[in-house]
């Protein structure tokens, strides 16, 4: 397999039309990251985009920062954090590979979306422009470098998510939102899901703008650093802001809706976030599946998944759902989402798995077609990605 | 607009009868009746559809799309009518397929905070609906009251509050949409994410070009404990620019924020007086929303912030009655404007903030030189300029020299490193004016896109794009005024 | 809007003035959205931004309009609500009503719709032919099959009405009780005198009570709305004058009407008679007319007696909301005696809007479920209106009693506990 590290955007374009040319295929990558996320690929070649990084304006005083698709995901968060900001959307490195290093290109190509979204949005919400080339060697540019903006096609909602399938994104103008230092986080223990689950939902539609809003289970919380004692699950409460804000919001929420809760120390809630968002406690998972369901349905997708472990994000929006030996099958899983109105993408798993089985989450034909015909409108040869989401596309 | 087919004229009676069956009591084909929709509300230009539409559910939509399709009659669909840049304009040979009798709200889901709505139902109606149970829905469109959700979803309406909240696109969690062949798909639902290529995001803003929408999913945001609003008066309306830098660069999201110049000040004076800081050249109205500390505090550091920039006069609403009062002005601007002159351009270009000052000085230098009055109102925060061109469209020449003003405009806002259009949509005001933001290749990668949802290009053609493009297998070519480059070689 | 009339139909003051308006309008569908007959049919031509397109056609042709303008034209229920929204401030009302006399000017109407339209003009003005036919209508009405469409739908109506209430003769002229602070005349119109003259009673009671001399202004019996509402221009004006001359120019501190559907039009005399002898002294007339409830926020209104705290569910009628614009005084009275008010959440006409449920019932009827439905959340003990015409429509269609609001403000002030509300409130 050839291995492609063209140094700029130009000769990187060459590459793509001349394997558009020859037939052949290319999976496109940054370091690495996530080699393991969608299905695995049989390419003929790599397209190896690392070497186009780097900052290429920030501006603070606009929230705006443009930057090469190559840059690490650490850099620009260190770049930001100097200027007392960062990307709303919290992404996680998302890693499989202790050593390979997110970059922004991979972690808004793959949809990546933290804690956070629940209130401010996913990579979707927070990419305003891009340049990229296309699957013959085109390059071009879709949206701008700010935030109200509907001139054509909202092109970078679509290329966040689309794991590489569309086009090889070669610039990126993402917004940038204020940062808060640590966190104030309010635990209630020993909730059942439901109950916790129920918690969440009124904490999210009150006006106390929580930030954060998690479930977690003894399992979980086992494999996490943070000290907690005996609790058979804890269910904890995000408020970020100024100190004197979160304070108030810590109180009045407590007040309102958890009388029995407590605040947590600083130190144990900047670890607790910050091990989440590295999905710290399924580093060592074989299969792991990440789920999207209406919040209300999810103590019922949990009952119904009956999962090894599993963390409730997003207010029950979001389940990390855990297999041990006892594996589900693909289709079980799949199938019970969909019939609650969310869709399961396997995360993590074996080669073999995610061969065979669907690892998003299958769609009706009319879908299919469509969005086989929108990668033909970017990549008709076929180039990019090959099967990555879905096997044929 | 494209070339009128004539073959689809001839079969006019036809088509309406066909109609007819498909839609019983839902076709306008009279001719005086078809007057009345002979426009959106973009009034400079005006053409009679081939007939009028107008289905009760989303199977008829279907019927009359693939009947559409199979017949190869052009479709423009349209929502309420409200479209600022003539996105639902309609074609001589073409049908328009309005939405307004799908107006029904399917379902209030507040344990997952959101509301499922036919695409007829008021963007504000979602917002009663919800209300009294303290939630709403937040894209505030100024034509809220009238526009219509489905319509939002097609130009991905925007409004005073996406500083803080976003655009229609940023607060949609399904959508059903019937694509030209009469098909439905359902992107995403009630879950957080859609999973898949984000279709929704694609289709969010395509201005009716790739498919019609028949049922929406909004997310509904819980209402703030509070909303405050302050008001500051400038010497300069670059100094008010400034101060909204300032204020964004200092880490406060406000909800709003909008500048208003002194033609437009002196405007709303006769109309409601407000009673707007007098010597001011400018004003800022700053919105903060959520708790109250915290809105408390941002607005004292709003004050210093402005008064920093060199704010004259500075005020903070300490009730609901004083806020709306703040807003009594901004929100009959427009109105207000209309007592000037009797015909007016709104226009919409986006500018990166710290632009504000040199763009808005250009724009007074550019009315002079047309000599139009032309008014400032606009959302400061997002950079997204309202400039009101003022004319009188029964004097010769007017109109024409409003919309080169207009022109003028966008291509300054696109020099300054902007764009075209911040919520108004392209439609077919700004559609010529696309290759100053666009290259070539931009756009044929945009119109390869129109060809994987519509190869025949029925779905509102002549609206966005500058060239009509014919699509060939797996791509797009170029079309120029409406006939293919070189038209009698043969083609894939 | 742009416009295209010729210098000769501009000419025409009417006309002028409606060209004024067309190009006020810059069709923004602002509107739209708060006309009752849009939300409920979804057409363009339903809605006042197509119906002003319709209008414009049909002036600057000039030429008569094809039945399809003239269904949805006729389908404007005048409620004005639209008036309010516009940001732009077209004068609505000049459109429609050019339009209705143009309509009536230039288009032949089936004779069926003729003949209605006619009889509806003719009766309903004069007192004693409508306490006539609504006796004979109620006998007629078991026959209803014998008459065509049109007119079965008004002989339903009529036979959903109260019986004419025997027919009460008041005194031209009624002192103040103590000393006398204001002169004020009293309209009293056709259609209510016949059905419930209670409320000029209630009205007369009120307005003495607290210190203000009452003229009882009637002039031929009716204002001449109905007609005006019809396209019927010279009817209208014979009403308006009549009306005109039996105010004559007495000082009076306010002409005072219960039915805000007449108040609206004698408020708009000025325009509508502008050009002809009676012209000045119309838009002196116009300038006077008030609400009764207007009128009563400047007296002294004071409870003898303690009221029951009743629920009070206020349904602001369209005339008064959006033609007098002077809706708050109601609410603000009520309240201030001790009621508990309240407000449907459907703030649209109830589809009364004159003889509108007599030409068009399939919509008014749909109107009135919505507006029924909407009040009847609100649980109230007594619904109150001031408007003769609501307070049919909504009566029929609700178990709650529905009286006139200054009924019940002579209730609370030292009067007698209106009919309505006695035979509920005893059970």
């Amino acid at each position: 397999m050839e291995v492609f590290e063209p140094a700029n955007e130009a000769d990187a374009a060459a590459i793509v039309s001349d394997a558009a040319v020859r037939g052949r295929t290319l999976a496109i990558e940054g370091l690495g990251s996530k080699r393991g996320l969608g299905r695995p690929m049989e390419t003929t070649g790599v397209l190896k985009l690392a070497a186009l990084s780097g900052i290429i304006v920030y501006e603070p005083d606009e929230l705006v920062i443009t930057l090469r698709a190559g840059t690490k995901l650490r850099d620009v968060e260190a770049a930001l954090a100097e200027k007392n900001q960062c990307l709303a959307f919290e992404p996680a490195s998302w890693s499989f590979d202790a050593a390979a290093e997110a970059t922004i290109g991979g972690t808004v190509a793959a949809g990546v979306a933290g804690t956070r979204r629940v209130v401010l949005g996913g990579a979707r919400d927070h990419l305003i422009g891009f340049r990229a080339i296309n699957g013959q060697g085109d390059v071009f540019k879709a949206g701008g470098r700010v935030v109200k903006n509907v001139t054509g096609y909202d092109l970078p909602k679509l290329a966040a998510g689309s794991f590489g399938t569309l086009f090889a994104m070669t610039e990126l103008t993402l917004r940038c939102y204020p940062r808060t230092e640590v966190p104030t986080s309010l635990v209630v223990r020993d909730l059942s899901v439901a109950q916790g689950c129920a918690l969440l939902r009124k904490a999210a539609g009150s006006a106390w703008e929580a930030t954060g809003l998690c479930h977690l289970p003894r399992t979980a919380l086992d494999r996490l650093g943070t000290q907690s004692d005996a609790a058979q699950s804890l269910t904890v409460i995000r408020f970020e802001g100024s100190a004197e804000s979160m304070a108030a919001r810590a109180k009045g929420f407590a007040q309102a809706l958890a009388p029995d809760a407590s605040i947590a120390a600083d130190d144990w809630s900047r670890r607790l976030w910050s091990e989440l968002a590295q999905l710290k406690p399924f580093w060592n998972t074989e299969s792991l599946w990440r789920v999207s369901v209406p919040p209300a349905a999810a103590a019922r997708a949990l009952q119904l998944l009956r999962p090894e472990c599993f963390i409730v994000d997003w207010a029950g929006g979001l389940l990390w759902v855990e297999y041990g030996a006892a594996l589900r099958t693909a289709e079980e899983v799949h199938a019970t989402v969909l019939d609650l109105g969310g869709h399961a993408m396997l995360f993590r798993g074996s080669d073999e798995m995610r061969r065979t089985a669907a690892v998003f989450a299958p769609r009706d034909e009319a879908t299919m077609a469509l969005t086989r015909r929108v990668k033909q409108a970017f990549d008709p040869a076929g180039v990019f990605n090959p099967g990555r989401m879905y096997a044929g596309i | 607009m494209p070339e009128p087919n004539k073959d689809v004229l001839r079969r006019r009676p036809a088509i309406v009868e066909q109609l007819r069956r498909l839609v019983p009591d839902g076709v306008v084909a009279d001719q005086d009746a078809l007057a009345a929709y002979d426009c959106d509300a973009l009034t400079a230009y005006r053409q009679k559809p081939l007939a009028v539409v107008l289905p009760r559910s989303a199977d008829e939509v279907s019927a009359v799309l693939a009947f559409c399709h199979r017949e190869q009659v052009r479709v423009v669909p349209r929502g309420a009518g409200t479209s600022l840049s003539g996105g639902a304009f309609p074609l001589a040979d073409g049908i328009l397929l309005g939405l307004s009798r799908m107006s029904r709200i399917l379902e209030i889901d507040l344990e997952n905070r959101c509301a499922v709505v036919e695409p007829g139902v008021t963007n504000l109606a979602i917002t009663k609906a919800v209300e009294a149970q303290d939630f709403y829905y937040a894209p505030d469109p100024s034509s809220q009251v009238a526009c219509s959700i489905g319509g939002n979803v097609a130009e991905n309406s925007g409004g005073i509050h996406c500083l803080k909240y976003g655009l229609t696109t940023n607060n949609l969690l399904g959508v059903e949409l019937a694509l030209i062949g009469g098909e439905r798909i359902r992107l995403g639902g009630k879950a957080m994410e859609a999973g898949g290529l984000d279709l929704i995001g694609l289709v969010t803003g395509s201005e009716g070009l790739l498919g019609v929408v028949t049922e929406v999913t909004v997310r509904l945001l819980p209402k703030p404990e509070i909303a405050r609003a302050s008001l500051a008066g400038f010497p300069s309306i670059e100094e008010a620019g400034r101060c909204v830098s300032s204020i964004i660069a200092s880490g406060l999201i406000p909800a709003a924020m909008e500048i208003m110049d002194r033609f437009a000040m002196d405007a709303v004076e006769t109309y409601c007086a407000p009673g707007y800081p007098r010597d001011a050249a400018a004003m800022l109205i700053v919105e903060l929303d959520g708790v109250a500390v915290d809105v408390a505090s941002a607005l004292r550091r709003v004050e210093e912030i402005a008064r920093a920039n060199g704010a004259i006069s500075f005020s903070t609403s300490n009730s609901e009655a004083e806020r709306a009062r703040i807003w009594l002005g901004r929100k009959a601007a427009f109105a207000a404007a209309g007592r000037i002159a009797p015909d007016m351009l709104c226009m919409d270009g986006t500018i990166p903030r710290r632009e504000l000052p040199r763009v808005l000085s250009r724009i007074r230098e550019m009315a002079k030189h047309y000599d139009l009055p032309v008014a400032n109102v606009f959302h400061a925060g997002d950079g997204n300029l309202h400039p009101l061109i003022m004319f009188d469209v029964m004097r010769e020449g007017d109109l024409e020299k409003a919309e080169k003003f207009g022109a003028d405009i966008l291509k300054l806002c696109v020099e300054a490193g902007g764009v075209l259009t911040g919520e108004h949509g392209v439609g077919i005001e700004k559609r010529d004016l696309m290759p100053l933001m666009f290259a070539p290749e931009d756009l044929a990668q945009q119109e390869r896109i129109k060809c994987a949802f519509d190869p025949d290009a029925l779905l509102n053609p002549g609206k966005v794009f500058p060239s009509l493009s014919a699509c060939v297998e797996g791509g797009a070519m170029h079309v120029h005024k409406g006939r293919l480059p070189f038209p009698n070689l043969p083609r894939l | 809007m742009r416009t295209n009339f010729s210098a000769t139909q501009l000419n025409d003051p009417a006309l002028a003035a409606a060209e004024h308006e067309l190009r006020a309008c810059v069709h923004c569908g602002i509107c739209t959205a708060t006309c009752p007959t849009y939300v409920l049919l979804g057409d363009e031509l339903d809605g006042p931004r197509g119906r002003i397109q319709l209008i414009q056609g049909m002036l600057e042709s000039g030429a008569a309009p094809s039945a399809k303008v003239v269904t949805h034209i006729d389908r404007c229920l005048s409620c004005m609500a639209c008036v309010s929204a516009c940001p732009s401030g077209v004068n609505y009302p000049r459109l429609i009503d050019e339009a209705r006399a143009h309509i009536e000017e230039t288009y032949r109407r089936p004779w069926r719709d003729v003949l209605l339209r006619r009889a509806l003009g003719f009766v309903l003005p004069r007192r004693w032919l409508l306490r006539w036919a609504l006796t004979t209508a109620r006998v007629a009405a078991r026959f209803s099959w014998l008459v065509p469409e049109p007119a079965q739908a008004a002989l339903i109506v009529a036979n959903g009405l109260p019986r004419p209430a025997p027919a009460k003769h008041f005194a031209k002229t009624v002192a103040a009780q103590g000393v006398q602070e204001r002169r004020i005349a009293l309209h009293a119109g056709c259609v209510q005198e016949v059905i419930a003259p209670s409320i000029t009673a209630a009205a007369i009671r009120v307005l003495t009570r607290f210190g203000a001399q009452v003229t009882i202004v009637e002039g031929s019996g009716c204002c001449g709305s109905l007609n005006h509402h019809l396209g019927e221009t010279a009817a209208f004006a014979r009403h308006a004058n009549a009306l005109i001359k039996d105010i004559g120019d007495a000082p009076f501190d306010a002409i005072a009407t219960t039915a805000s559907g007449c108040g609206a039009t004698v408020r708009d005399y000025g325009f509508l008679l502008k050009g002809s002898k009676v012209a000045a002294q119309a838009s002196e007339i116009g300038a006077k007319v008030r609400d009764i409830c207007d009128v009563l926020l400047d007296l002294p209104l004071a409870s003898p007696h303690s009221v029951p705290k009743l629920r009070v569910a206020y349904h602001a009628a369209c005339s008064l909301t959006h033609g007098m614009r002077q809706d708050a005084a109601a609410s603000s009275i009520l309240t201030k005696l001790g009621f508990d008010v309240v407000t449907p959440s459907d703030t649209q006409c109830c589809g009364s809007a004159g003889v509108y449920n007599v030409l068009q019932p399939a919509i008014a009827d749909e109107l009135q479920a919505r507006k029924a439905q909407a009040l009847a959340a609100l649980n109230a003990d007594v619904i109150v209106t001031g408007n003769i015409g609501c307070l049919m429509q909504i009566a029929s269609a609700v178990r709650t009693p529905v009286v006139h609001v200054v009924e019940l403000i002579d209730w609370a002030t030292g009067g007698p506990q209106p009919e309505a509300l006695r035979m509920r409130l005893s059970v």
